[in-house]
């Protein structure tokens, strides 16, 4: 298949083109930057893919039989500020811009939206028809995206699915996520520090498992929102367990409570697994394992 | 009090804006045209450079009523540049009101008007506020990213904001080319009145007049949440033609055609807004029928 990925250059995208290329499909990167290693076979486009420049990128693109759309803005505001602005143009408006400009509709659009839809779960596992009240504004942008493109979709006559990554760890993630705090502070003969009490329920997906997922939805002729997640709840005191047991031996986390504001989160994945055929792989203590030894992103 | 109401010039904004000057209170009027009024500020709240002049005028704002929004003629066809006006106006400019409310320290609620169209397809009637929402058209998914900034805001600024969902808001100058308002104008022009299919589904439309007493409401009881306003079990097609043809005592016939569009039946549940703002629909639909007619015999809506 000739497929598009817009943000292919990100953590997640190079994980995306790297099983793509593997499954002898042909890529074109979209991204707002260069990847910092291109891989064998792909094509990258530098371009900008909010709503304005979005019609260019998709003429550059030329004829693609699948979309994934991964470029996104990544802050967390539980506040409506000049973000906003940004936030919609390239996660709802560049999507929407870039599908109507192609020449020809593509079969499969991939929206990677974000369990950040749901906003405070009211019960557990948080399953696809929990309500949609996020509690940040990218929260906001990825439903509203969600909608626009379920419309647009229909509309042009694409097949649309949205998945709901949980929180995505793995080689090339952005050091200030907790899984690489850990890590590194293991690696430095540091017991990992927990805010909080450690009994805070995570839901970690491994960024392979995601790239599957993506991968399934390309090729399954499923339709709508699907959560992706581990289906094997932590809590944050295992995570730090976890990783210290890939230290030295003896090593402990060290809970330094206080209030941490955190949101138990946990996600059914049932509807994935029926729907798309999608069962997570990697097992969370041999995903650390991977990214202590330093696999390549 | 002072309160800003956006989209002061519009068909349910000029009604908010007589009432709240008739109860005393000192109105700042913004649309996106000049000139409704003296004094009213001009802006579009989607540009960047037009609000940054704007809020410094503002003054002590108090409580905010922002009924703004671009609402396409026919909100079914999804045209792209619907999306487009739809996602400037409605979602960026809800977004980038509320970011610079975050500098009126006097603030005290906010009302804003949403639409029954963030429900999408009715999987019970009537619908009440717990209805998934899973909106059909780029203006109903645009106004229900509106209400998701407010509710945002609400829980940052910790302050009572309400959204209030409307179904079809009818009355004098009614705008909008829709079942009850073409039936209207078909009537004064002596056309007959053209059903698709049996006439016998369902639709809710509140009467401009109460539609701004529900906004009244919600800003002096200080409302938080989102509410439905409509009247609990609305009109048949079948019902609103024959009272426009009733009150329009003239030659038009009823004439039915084939069905257009699969059947739904459509009502909000309200009986929440009954219970904590104490809104019910008051005019009846003949009345404001007959007010809506009389305001295009006379020309008042040639639009």
């Amino acid at each position: 298949m000739r497929i598009a990925v817009a943000g292919g250059a990100g953590f997640l995208g190079r994980h995306v083109v790297r099983r793509l290329l593997e499954g002898g499909d042909e890529v074109t990167t979209l991204d707002g930057r260069p990847p910092v290693r291109p891989l064998p076979g792909e094509r990258t486009v530098v371009c900008d893919l909010s709503a304005s420049a979005a019609p260019a990128a998709a003429r550059v693109a030329e004829e693609v039989e699948g979309v994934v759309w991964l470029a996104a803005t990544i802050r967390q505001r539980t506040r409506v500020d000049e973000t906003a602005r940004e936030d919609l143009e390239l996660m709802a408006g560049g999507p929407v811009a870039f599908l109507g400009a192609l020449a020809r509709p593509p079969r499969a659009l991939v929206y990677l939206s974000s369990i950040q839809v749901y906003g405070a779960p009211r019960r557990l596992p948080v399953e696809e028809e929990h309500p949609t009240d996020p509690i940040t504004a990218y929260g906001v942008a990825k439903l509203y995206a969600e909608h626009v493109l379920r419309i647009a979709s229909v509309r042009i006559g694409v097949r649309f699915v949205a998945l709901r990554p949980s929180f995505v760890y793995g080689p090339g993630q952005h050091p200030g996520n907790v899984i690489p705090i850990f890590i590194d502070a293991v690696r430095r003969g540091e017991s990992p520090k927990i805010f909080g009490t450690g009994r805070e329920i995570r839901d970690d997906v491994h960024v392979d498992d995601v790239a599957r997922a993506i991968e399934l939805a390309l090729r399954r002729p499923a339709e709508g929102a699907f959560n992706v997640a581990s289906g094997e709840p932590h809590t944050l005191l295992e995570v730090a367990e976890a990783i210290c047991r890939l230290g030295p031996p003896g090593m402990k986390p060290n809970i330094v409570g206080g209030v941490s504001g955190w949101l138990d989160r946990w996600f059914s994945v049932d509807r994935a697994r029926s729907a798309l055929g999608f069962e997570p792989r990697r097992g969370f203590e041999e995903g650390l394992r991977g990214m202590w030894a330093g696999e390549g992103a | 009090m002072r309160v800003l109401v956006t989209g002061a010039g519009g068909h349910l904004g000029r009604r908010v804006v007589d009432r709240l000057e008739s109860a005393g209170h000192d109105v700042v009027g913004l649309s996106r045209r000049p000139g409704p009024r003296a004094g009213w500020i001009a802006c579009d709240l989607a540009s960047e450079g037009d609000l940054a002049r704007a809020a410094p005028s503002w003054g002590a704002i108090e409580v905010v009523a922002h009924l703004a929004a671009h609402v396409p003629e026919d909100t079914a066809r999804n045209a792209p540049e619907d999306f487009h006006a739809t996602r400037r106006a409605n979602a960026l400019g809800t977004a980038a009101l509320l970011h610079a409310l975050a500098v009126a320290p006097e603030l005290r609620a906010v009302v804003y008007a949403s639409t029954f169209e963030v429900y999408g397809p009715p999987s019970r009637c009537p619908i009440d506020e717990a209805h998934p929402t899973l909106p059909q058209s780029y203006y109903g998914a645009s106004k229900l990213a509106g209400e998701k900034y407010l509710s945002l805001f609400a829980a940052d600024r910790r302050l009572p904001c309400a959204s209030l969902r409307f179904p079809a808001i009818y009355g004098r100058g009614d705008p909008v080319r829709r079942a009850l308002g073409n039936f209207i104008r078909a009537a004064a022009a002596g056309e007959d009145l053209v059903i698709h299919g049996d006439g016998l589904d369902r639709r809710d439309l509140v009467e401009a007049g109460d539609a701004a007493e529900a906004v009244v409401l919600s800003i002096e009881r200080r409302a938080d949440g989102v509410f439905n306003v409509g009247t609990g079990r609305g009109f048949t097609i079948r019902e609103m033609a024959e009272a426009v043809q009733k009150v329009g005592g003239g030659t038009s016939r009823l004439v039915h055609r084939d069905r257009v569009r699969p059947r739904v039946d459509f009502a909000l549940d309200a009986s929440k807004a009954h219970a904590i703002l104490g809104w019910a629909p008051r005019v009846p639909l003949e009345e404001g029928i007959r007010d809506q007619l009389e305001g295009v015999r006379s020309g008042a809506a040639s639009s």
